[in-house]
C-alpha cells in the first residue's frame, strides 16, 4: 500500500520536523509520498492509498468540507497528532473518529483522547532524539550559528555557579512563561549564583526577566539541534513548567544531555522524566483560552514547591547532575531514532494490515 | 458495534446534550461522530450506520432537518432518533407539510411531549436531559482554581452566577429590573458575575465569559465557584443550567413553572411561583413556526430570591449546606450515562 503523507512543507512547526522524521522512517518499509498541507482540500486518493495527515486536527479543520470529502473516499485515513491538555473537545473527537486510527506521542495524549470519546484505536508513537543529541562527537554547526553569543555564554560560565537553560518559540502561558518568571525571580531575591539563557522568539522576553531581576542572556534565533545540544551541555537545569504538552520535547532532549530538567506533575512529560524531578502542582487550570481543539486541563506547577526544590537542587548540584547523567543513559537508548523507527513501521504495519 | 452520527445545533445547550449523547455511545462501544452541519455523503456512502437528531423541533428552522430524517431513516433501516425540545406553542398550520408526519420524537421533559402530543406527533419516549460524570469530574478538577479566584476578588459577597443567551424569553430585561429594586433598597453584599450573550443587562453584572464561548465543564466549574446560580428565564424546554449546577453542589434560583418544576427540588433551590401565561410570537425578521411559551412574574420575585438567597448563605449556614446537599441528590437523578442509554437501545437498537 502506497502512503501519501500530508504535513505542513512550509512552516517552522515543530510538526514539520516530526513528519519529516516520520517520511524518513516509514520509507524504509513503505512507498511513501510527502505532500503539502494545502494540497488536501478536493485530494481524491487513488485506490490503494493510505492517506496520513499530520497534524491531523489542524488539516482536518482548516476545511472540514474537504475532510469529510476525504473521508467518504479514503480507503484508510491515519491521523498524527498530540492533546495539549487532559480533554479534546467533541469536535476533535468527530475528526478523530473518521480516521481508522490515531498516532500520539504519549500516553497522556492517548488518555485525553479516549477519555473524551475516541473510539478508533489510538496508539503511542514516541518522539526520536535527533541524532544531534545522540552523536559521540558533538555536531560544529553551533560555532557559525551561535557565533557571537560563543563568548558571552562562557562569560556566564565561569561567573555563575549555576545555568538555567528556557527555550520558549511559542504558546507563552501554556509553556508556563510567567511561572519560570515568578520562580526565577523568587531565587533572583535569594541567591545570586545563577543566570538564565533562554532561547526565545519573543522581543518582550529580555523586558520581563530584567524588570523581575532575573539575569538573563536571550538568544533570539532560531537554532539547529547542534546549537540546542551545546545549550543543554552548557547548563544545568530545565525549567520544564509547561501548563500542557502533549510530550514537550525540550525536557526529553535536556534530559538526554544530562541536564535537570524540573517539571510539575501531572504531565506528558513524566513518562520520561524521573520521579524526583516532579514538583506538586498547585491547580489544574485551563492550557489554552480559547483553542476548538484542546479544551481540557493541564497541571500549574506550584511555585513555592518549586523554589524550595531549586533551593535544594541548586545547593547539591553535584548529586543532582549525577542523578540526571544516570537518567540520560536510558532516555537515550529509550528514545533512539532506530527504537522510535521500529515502533513507528510496526505500528503502521499494524494498521495497515487491518 | 456502529459508527453513530449525532446531528445538532450550534447553540450551547444542543452542543452539551450531543457532547453527552457521544459519551454514552462511546460507553456503549460505539464510534460517535458529532455534527453541527448535516454531512449526507457520510450516510450515502455507508460511513456512518446510525444517527441521532437532536434539534428543537420548530417546524420552520428544522424543516431541511426532517427531509434528512426521511432520507437517513430509509438508508440507515431505520436505525435513527429525532430527539427535540420544545420551548412553547407550535404553529398549527406549519406542520400540515407531509414530511413531519414520518418523525417519531424522544421527548426531553413531560412538557415537549405535551407540546408534541397537541400537535398529533407521535413520542416513542420521555428521556430528560443528563450531565455526564466525566463533565462534572472534570469541573471538579477546575473549580477550585476559580473558586479561589472569586473569593479572592468578592470576599465578602454573596455570589451569584447568570448563565443565559439574551433572547427575550431568557428575561435578563427582568433581572436587570430585580437589580434595581436591590439597589433602590440600598441592598448590597452581592455580586452577580454573568456568562451571557453580548454586552450584560445590568452594569453591575460582572461579565466574566461569553455565552457559548467555554466548554461546559468550564461553565460547570465556574458554577461551582460561586453560591448561587441564578435562573432568570420565563421559558425553558429543559433548563439546563438547573441540573449541570445541582450536579455541582450549588443551589438555583428560578421560577417554578413547567418543565423547571418536572427537575427541580423546591428543598435543594430557591423558587418562586409564576404567573400569567403569555406567547411570544417568533421575531418577524427571523420567522419560526413557534410561539414561546413565558410564564411571567414581576421582578421582585428574583429581587426576594436573592435576598433570601443572601439570607441563609450568611446566617444560616447549615440550612445553605444541607440546600446544597440536597441539589447534589436531586442531580443524582440525571446521570446522562443512565438516561442516554435508553435511546441507543431502545430506539436505535444498537
Amino acid at each position: 500500500m502506497r502512503v501519501a503523507y500530508f504535513y505542513p512543507m512550509h512552516h517552522e512547526v515543530s510538526f514539520r520536523y516530526v513528519a519529516q522524521q516520520h517520511v524518513r522512517f516509514l520509507s524504509e518499509r513503505f512507498a511513501v509520498d510527502p505532500v503539502d498541507e494545502h494540497a488536501l482540500v478536493g485530494f481524491s486518493p487513488a485506490k490503494g492509498t493510505a492517506v496520513v495527515l499530520h497534524p491531523l486536527l489542524y488539516l482536518a479543520g482548516k476545511s472540514l468540507d474537504g475532510y469529510m470529502h476525504l473521508v467518504s473516499r479514503a480507503e484508510r485515513v491515519i491521523g498524527v497528532d498530540v492533546a495539549d491538555s487532559d480533554r479534546v473537545s467533541v469536535y476533535a473527537v468527530t475528526i478523530a473518529n473518521l480516521t481508522d486510527a490515531l498516532i500520539v506521542p504519549s500516553s497522556f495524549s492517548r488518555r485525553a483522547y479516549v477519555e473524551s470519546g475516541v473510539r478508533i484505536p489510538v496508539h503511542v508513537v514516541p518522539h526520536a532524539l535527533d541524532d544531534a543529541f545522540l552523536a559521540q562527537d558533538p555536531p560544529q554547526d553551533y560555532i557559525n550559528e551561535l557565533g557571537e553569543y560563543i563568548p558571552l555564554l562562557s562569560k556566564l560560565r565561569e561567573k555563575y555557579r549555576v545555568l538555567f537553560f528556557y527555550s520558549l518559540w511559542h504558546s507563552d502561558y501554556r509553556k508556563g512563561a510567567d511561572l519560570v518568571f515568578e520562580t526565577l525571580s523568587r531565587l533572583s531575591k535569594e541567591r545570586e549564583d545563577f543566570a538564565l539563557i533562554a532561547r526565545t522568539s519573543s522581543p518582550i522576553f529580555l523586558y520581563e526577566t530584567e524588570k523581575r531581576g532575573i539575569r538573563t542572556l536571550a538568544i533570539t534565533k532560531h537554532l539547529s539541534h547542534a546549537s540546542m545540544r551545546y545549550l543543554y551541555d552548557l547548563c544545568d537545569i530545565y525549567p520544564l513548567f509547561s501548563r500542557g504538552g502533549g510530550f514537550e520535547l525540550n525536557g526529553l532532549e535536556a534530559l538526554a544531555r544530562g541536564e535537570i530538567v524540573i517539571a510539575s506533575e501531572g504531565g506528558a512529560w513524566e513518562e520520561y522524566l524521573p520521579r524526583e524531578f516532579l514538583v506538586p502542582s498547585r491547580a489544574w487550570v485551563r492550557v489554552f483560552r480559547d483553542n476548538p481543539y484542546h479544551t481540557g486541563l493541564g497541571p500549574e506547577i506550584d511555585v513555592e514547591k518549586a523554589v524550595d526544590t531549586l533551593h535544594e537542587v541548586m545547593d547539591n548540584l553535584g548529586e543532582w547532575r549525577a542523578r540526571a547523567g544516570e537518567h540520560s543513559v536510558k532516555i537515550r537508548e529509550l528514545y533512539s531514532p532506530s527504537r522510535v523507527k521500529s515502533i513507528l513501521i510496526s505500528t503502521f504495519e499494524g494498521i495497515l494490515s487491518v | 458495534m456502529v459508527k453513530v452520527a449525532i446531528f445538532t445545533g450550534k447553540a450551547p445547550s444542543l452542543k452539551a446534550v450531543a457532547e453527552d449523547l457521544a459519551l454514552v455511545a462511546g460507553e456503549l462501544g460505539h464510534t460517535p461522530l458529532v455534527f453541527t452541519d448535516v454531512y449526507p455523503e457520510l450516510v450515502y456512502r455507508g460511513k456512518v450506520q446510525a444517527a441521532v437528531f437532536f434539534y428543537p423541533m420548530d417546524p420552520v428552522f428544522s424543516i431541511d432537518k426532517a427531509t434528512y430524517y426521511h432520507d437517513f431513516s430509509r438508508i440507515l433501516q431505520g436505525a435513527i432518533a429525532w430527539y427535540t425540545t420544545v420551548e412553547g406553542r407550535i404553529y398549527r398550520q406549519h406542520v400540515r407539510d407531509p414530511i413531519w408526519g414520518y418523525v417519531e420524537f424522544i421527548a426531553n421533559s413531560q412538557y415537549t411531549r405535551e407540546r408534541l402530543e397537541e400537535r398529533g406527533f407521535e413520542v416513542l419516549l420521555t428521556v430528560p436531559h443528563g450531565v455526564h460524570r466525566s463533565i462534572v469530574e472534570q469541573a471538579r478538577k477546575l473549580a477550585p482554581a476559580l473558586r479561589r479566584k472569586v473569593e479572592e476578588e468578592f470576599r465578602d459577597d454573596v455570589t451569584f452566577l447568570v448563565v443565559s443567551s439574551s433572547h427575550r424569553r431568557k428575561n435578563l430585561d427582568g433581572l436587570a429590573r430585580a437589580l434595581n429594586i436591590l439597589i433602590d433598597k440600598q441592598v448590597s453584599g452581592f455580586t452577580v458575575l454573568g456568562i451571557v450573550e453580548g454586552p450584560p443587562p445590568h452594569e453591575v453584572i460582572y461579565k466574566v465569559a461569553e455565552f457559548g464561548s467555554k466548554p461546559r465543564y468550564e461553565v460547570m466549574a465556574a458554577m461551582a465557584a460561586v453560591d448561587y446560580v441564578l435562573m432568570p428565564t420565563q421559558c425553558e424546554g429543559f433548563g439546563l443550567p438547573l441540573i449541570e449546577a445541582n450536579a455541582m453542589g450549588i443551589p438555583v434560583l428560578h421560577g417554578f413553572f413547567p418543565p423547571l418544576s418536572e427537575f427541580t427540588d423546591p428543598s435543594a433551590n430557591i423558587v418562586w411561583e409564576t404567573g400569567a401565561v403569555t406567547y411570544l410570537p417568533p421575531d418577524p425578521r427571523k420567522g419560526g413556526g413557534i410561539e414561546f411559551e413565558l410564564h411571567t412574574f414581576p421582578p421582585d420575585a428574583i429581587a426576594e430570591a436573592i435576598v433570601e438567597a443572601m439570607d441563609i448563605k450568611r446566617n444560616y449556614p447549615s440550612k445553605y449546606e444541607d440546600m446544597r446537599a440536597k441539589a447534589l441528590e436531586n442531580a443524582e437523578r440525571f446521570d446522562s450515562s443512565q438516561l442516554y442509554r435508553k435511546i441507543f437501545k431502545e430506539v436505535l437498537a444498537v
